[in-house]
């Protein structure tokens, strides 16, 4: 079958050839109509991408999964960076190269950021768990880690924040692990000075 | 390391190991690495949910409400009473040293996040800040987990008193087996001038004369809360070192148990006070 053009408004639409001019005029009130609702596709076929709610873009929402493809190349390329950031502190820790290691460890700092900032893609536990590996990682000097330090660091980007779905359970086991192996994950919500440093 | 040495950790350690400065940390840390053990108990896990826990609720209602921290810490200073600000645990003030870049709303979600990660898996990292959990006292208000029942609104703490827990509550029953060392402290404290005993020293001399004429009036009494000190030492019987940053109580109980007690000061930059079980006289606190 052959299509041609026809003289609709919207000029975009395709119609057999042949098509009776009441069969065309059905057609343009139909598609005057579409107007009303958010359709997938636009009239050149072409598959975009449609707003998401801005209820389910709260931060609090638990909401699914990467949904924009857009977004997901970002998360993907921040999230490939993390993963190689990490383990670069890995390997700069195993030679002791302590310039490498605090390099890989801004450049860490700098990925979690964007990951930070493509959060409304992300489950709740997810942004959970990057606000406390962010603030876990904010404010240490990354020279004085040890290797089972960057071990936890990497094990903790490359199976959850890089992974497509975290749980609950997954945040309470990262905690454990930052914790048990001499970070701070509650730092930002610590005192600098006791309050009675003074006395 | 002191080889199968064990420390009992109170109320004011376990708080301090998450919430105080990272120097203070840095101390109880060093002091822990000598002991090849450190140990709780249910009564300090409970103290700490309501403490802890309830403020992390507090802050995130006054977030909710006023929409930014420096609403919030503004409110912190103008409504709260000094003393109970200084009593407070959980410190906001340091979110924008540690994410510099942020701004509102981003600090108050990251503010919302902490606080419920703190509420919903705290008490989990409460068990596992520790080598073991003491359970023999039964405490039902440490039982009871704390439900999220709207994220980042509503939270259920559970009970926080001994007499709202019927018959869950172990606590009485936990005293019958502690009636010698409930004796022992009785008869150290009559000894003690009235001057060193503060209020709940009190408190705790006339409980231990009520519990012993009549041990099922325990719970109705709340103990957890009115002398959750002395319960405390009961779990601790038995645990040779009683480690807190609060000596006032301890220094009367450690003794009267034949413990040792060390108290950590909450200026990191002093020294931790060791008071030996054999030594003559200890410092006052």
């Amino acid at each position: 079958m052959s299509f041609e053009t026809g003289p609709s408004p919207t000029g975009g639409v395709a119609f057999p050839k042949g098509t009776s001019g009441a069969f065309r005029f059905l057609a343009d009130a139909q598609e005057s109509n579409l107007g009303k609702y958010r359709v997938p596709y636009d009239q050149t076929s072409a598959f975009t991408v449609t707003e998401r709610p801005e209820k389910s873009r709260q931060f609090d929402s638990t909401a699914s999964p990467l949904r924009t493809p857009m977004n997901h190349g970002a998360f993907r390329r921040a999230a490939r960076g993390a993963r190689q950031a990490a383990a670069g502190m890995l390997a700069a820790c195993s030679t002791r190269d302590l310039i490498s290691l605090s390099n890989h460890g801004f450049c860490l700092n700098d990925r979690l950021a964007q990951l930070w900032e493509l959060r409304a893609e992300r489950e709740g536990d997810w942004c959970d768990l990057i606000n406390l590996v962010q603030g876990s990682l904010a404010r240490i000097e990354f020279e004085r880690l040890n290797g089972h330090q960057c071990k936890v660091v990497k094990t903790i980007v490359d199976d959850y924040i890089a992974s497509s779905w975290v749980e609950s359970e997954n945040v309470r086991f990262c905690l454990d692990l930052l914790t048990k192996s001499g970070f701070d994950p509650f730092g930002p919500i610590s005192s600098t000075v006791d309050l009675d440093a003074a006395e | 390391m002191k080889s199968g040495s064990a420390i009992f950790l109170d109320t004011s350690i376990q708080i301090a190991r998450i919430l105080h400065s990272p120097e203070t940390k840095a101390r109880i840390r060093s002091r822990l690495n000598q002991f090849s053990l450190s140990v709780t108990s249910e009564v300090v896990k409970q103290e700490y949910k309501r403490r802890v826990c309830a403020e992390a609720v507090y802050l995130l209602n006054q977030i909710n409400a006023r929409g930014s921290l420096q609403a919030v810490q503004y409110h912190l200073v103008n409504e709260l009473p000094v003393q109970l600000g200084r009593k407070r645990t959980i410190c906001l003030d340091m979110l924008t040293a540690f994410f510099g870049k942020d701004r509102e709303p981003e600090l108050s979600e990251r503010a919302k996040r902490y606080l419920r990660t703190l509420l919903r898996h705290g008490m989990a990292q409460f068990e596992s800040s520790v080598g073991h959990v003491i359970r023999e006292s039964g405490c039902a208000c440490a039982r009871h987990t704390i439900q999220e029942r709207v994220a980042y609104r509503r939270y259920d703490l559970g009970p926080t008193k001994c007499s709202q827990t019927g018959t869950a509550c172990g606590i009485a029953h936990f005293l019958t087996g502690k009636r010698e060392q409930l004796e022992m402290v009785r008869d150290f404290l009559a000894n003690v001038p009235m001057t060193r005993k503060s209020t709940e020293i009190q408190n705790s001399e006339h409980f231990i004369e009520m519990v012993l004429a009549d041990q099922e009036s325990a719970q109705k009494y709340d103990p957890c809360t009115k002398v959750g000190d002395l319960i405390i030492a009961m779990e601790s019987v038995g645990i040779p070192v009683f480690f807190t940053l609060n000596g006032k109580e301890s220094q009367h109980l450690c003794r009267a148990l034949v413990q040792e007690l060390i108290v950590r000061p909450i200026n990191p930059d002093r020294d931790d006070t060791v008071c030996s079980a054999s030594a003559e006289e200890w410092p006052q606190f």
